[in-house]
């Protein structure tokens, strides 16, 4: 379980995130969704050690981020983090060359499924085989925790399909997915959790089924209640 | 330890192809300043002795002997070393800031490593270490082979023949580059580990707090400055020049190790709880 | 809408809980007879895959149909639809009572007399099989 806990964040005397809690579970896929501005990836940030918080603490499976944990859990930005002269070749032997938990044959695997071309060079690819070959770095890694920062945005639809379709395979299966967006039209049905986050305070926690069941809302009904009330 | 290595191995590829580019430089360029020196001279001595009649002796008497110091005292010799050593120090800061720029922020993955931070800080140390060792052991074999050039141009009777190492021992500034003595040696590339050392923590700095940070990483290197200097300082304005010189050096060093490993504990501190990305 | 035999994908709405839509889409299924009594079903993992759907709901949606019955699944065997005849007569009578309840609530709604909705019903009834 990732808990973050009565985070506090300021940029210069702007508080971005201010109290901040939410737990994501193991085994579950939690949506940070935030409509407006910051917050979101600063937490994700915070939570990998990329940014420093004022106040509160983030605990993964109880213990404090350290280098181990980073074998345990993978973050996949929305920007491309590899050199971009490399190949993906490269990009792969990369990984392999630090990361225990990295497994080839989930590498090749999703080579093919997203149909990749593996002497490529990352700085030649398109928009949506970046975010591809983005994800495939990340999901390769054997970890238990995935945070992945806005991974449909500003790519084609069909990327965003294929992207989507990963998230209801076994690749994603019994980890813990951690992933923030503004557009939860493209995952509705595939999350398990929603955080909302507004003006850098989470305003309402909820499993998307149990709203559906015993409210008859969709997402974006209970997100329209606490925005626009 | 591995991953240290892994690391540095990767910084070095990083930068290979630079230093590579600058060796050729440094060689076609110092060869070109072999050709100009040789030729001017001897335009010189063939104009005497057809316009003159001088012979050898004479021609001594008037222009001396052409020994390697007319050629390292050429702009085309010196030149392509301190455009090694600018961009040596260029790549100091571009070695960090390489990572954030740019559409690819590589300093992402380079955090989140499952290793320690603190290691990145060696490479890309050990690999500025590397380079400029690379340089400069890259520079004393081209030496020989620009004296062997020279040998050719000019007649056994004009030349004042010296080896590489007495041309180390007596140029001044060839003398800090590639100290002819171990001694000497540790103390100048220690001091330069130290200076690299001073930067990145200020460069760290930066990195960390930003516009904030530019202050506090002058600040620190105003301080490393003030540190270092502070033994000789002290001695020569408040205790009346009690120590022996031998005895100041070793305050020095002492000082001087004292700093690095407050800039490898600063950095440490600073990669662990304060970077931003 | 009568040939999709191995085509999973479903539109689903919003609003109810997709497990439920699962569920509803399996019983159907076995009203229309494209899924008999003793059909090995996708394991949750290829459902979950084919219809685009979260792992855990494909699993939350299993569960509920072993619960009603609908499924057996034996110790690391496939699920299968169950052989008992009664649970799929249930199944198709539960879907034509929600069928024609909705009918008749929407019909109702909106002042139609009896006569005139059975009419109309026939003569769509007919129609509808001419078609075919």
């Amino acid at each position: 379980m990732i808990e973050v806990k009565e985070i506090i964040k300021r940029f210069g005397r702007k508080t971005v995130l201010d109290g901040v809690s939410f737990t994501a579970e193991k085994g579950q896929i939690t949506c940070l969704i935030g409509v407006n501005g910051m917050g979101k990836t600063t937490i994700m940030n915070a939570i990998m050690r990329l940014t420093p918080i004022q106040d509160g603490e983030i605990l993964v499976d109880g213990k404090e981020v350290t280098k181990d944990t980073f074998e345990k859990i993978v973050f996949i930005p929305d920007a491309t983090i590899m050199l971009p002269n490399f190949t993906i070749d490269q990009a792969m032997d990369f990984m392999n060359d630090f990361y225990q938990n990295w497994n080839q044959k989930r590498a090749d695997e999703m080579l093919s499924f997203f149909k990749l071309n593996r002497a490529d060079k990352i700085s030649s690819l398109s928009k949506g085989n970046t975010a591809k070959v983005n994800l495939m770095l990340g999901l390769a890694v054997d970890a238990d925790y995935i945070l992945m920062d806005e991974p449909f945005s500003g790519i084609d639809i069909f990327s965003r399909e294929q992207i989507a379709e990963v998230f209801t395979s076994h690749l994603i299966e019994d980890r813990g997915v951690l992933i923030t967006t503004h557009e939860i039209s493209d995952i509705e049905h595939l999350i398990d959790k929603v955080v909302l986050l507004n003006d850098g305070q989470i305003q309402k926690e909820f499993m998307t089924e149990e709203v559906r069941e015993n409210e008859g809302k969709s997402v974006i009904d209970v997100l329209r209640e606490v925005y626009f009330q | 330890m591995k991953n240290f290595v892994k690391l540095m191995n990767f910084e070095w590829n990083r930068v290979a192809r630079l230093i590579f580019i600058l060796m050729i430089f440094t060689f076609v360029v110092q060869l070109i300043g072999v050709f100009f020196e040789t030729a001017k001279y001897m335009s010189n001595v063939e104009n005497l002795q057809r316009n003159e009649g001088y012979t050898y002796r004479q021609i001594l008497d008037r222009y001396g002997y052409f020994s390697f110091s007319n050629v390292t005292n050429s702009l085309l010799f010196f030149g392509p070393i301190f455009i090694g050593i600018g961009g040596i120090l260029f790549y100091i800061f571009l070695i960090w800031y390489r990572d954030w720029f740019g559409k690819n922020t590589f300093v992402y993955r380079l955090l989140m490593l499952p290793t320690e931070r603190i290691n990145i800080f060696f490479a890309k140390l050990a690999t500025i270490f590397i380079a400029t060792l690379s340089l400069v052991a890259f520079q004393l074999i081209i030496m020989h082979i620009e004296m062997f050039v020279m040998k050719q141009q000019i007649p056994e009777e004009l030349l004042f023949e010296m080896p590489v190492t007495y041309i180390l021992g007596t140029d001044y500034f060839l003398s800090i580059i590639a100290p002819s003595n171990l001694d000497m040696f540790f103390i100048l590339y220690g001091a330069g580990i130290l200076l690299v050392s001073v930067l990145f923590t200020a460069i760290l700095f930066e990195r960390s707090y930003r516009l904030k940070g530019i202050v506090l990483g002058l600040g620190y290197v105003g301080m490393s400055l003030i540190l270092m200097l502070s033994p000789i300082l002290i001695n020569e304005f408040i205790l009346n020049r009690y120590f022996y010189n031998w005895e100041l050096a070793l305050l020095t060093i002492a000082v001087g190790l004292a700093l690095l490993f407050l800039s490898i504990w600063m950095s440490k501190r600073l990669l662990d709880q304060k970077i931003r990305v | 809408m009568g040939c999709e035999q191995e085509n999973m994908a479903i539109q689903f709405n919003n609003r109810d809980p997709v497990y439920v839509q699962v569920v509803h889409y399996f019983k159907m299924r076995i009203a229309r007879g494209f899924l008999q009594s003793g059909d090995v079903i996708p394991s949750r993992r290829e459902l979950a895959n084919q219809m685009k759907i979260n792992p855990n709901t494909a699993q939350r949606a299993y569960k509920e149909m072993e619960e009603e019955g609908l499924i057996k699944t034996e110790k690391n065997q496939p699920s299968q639809v169950t052989h008992d005849q009664a649970v799929l007569a249930k199944v198709r009578n539960e879907l034509i009572d929600e069928a024609v309840t909705q009918f008749v609530d929407s019909i109702k709604s909106i002042n139609v007399p009896l006569e005139d909705a059975k009419k109309l019903i026939e003569k769509r009834y007919g129609e509808e099989e001419g078609e075919r």
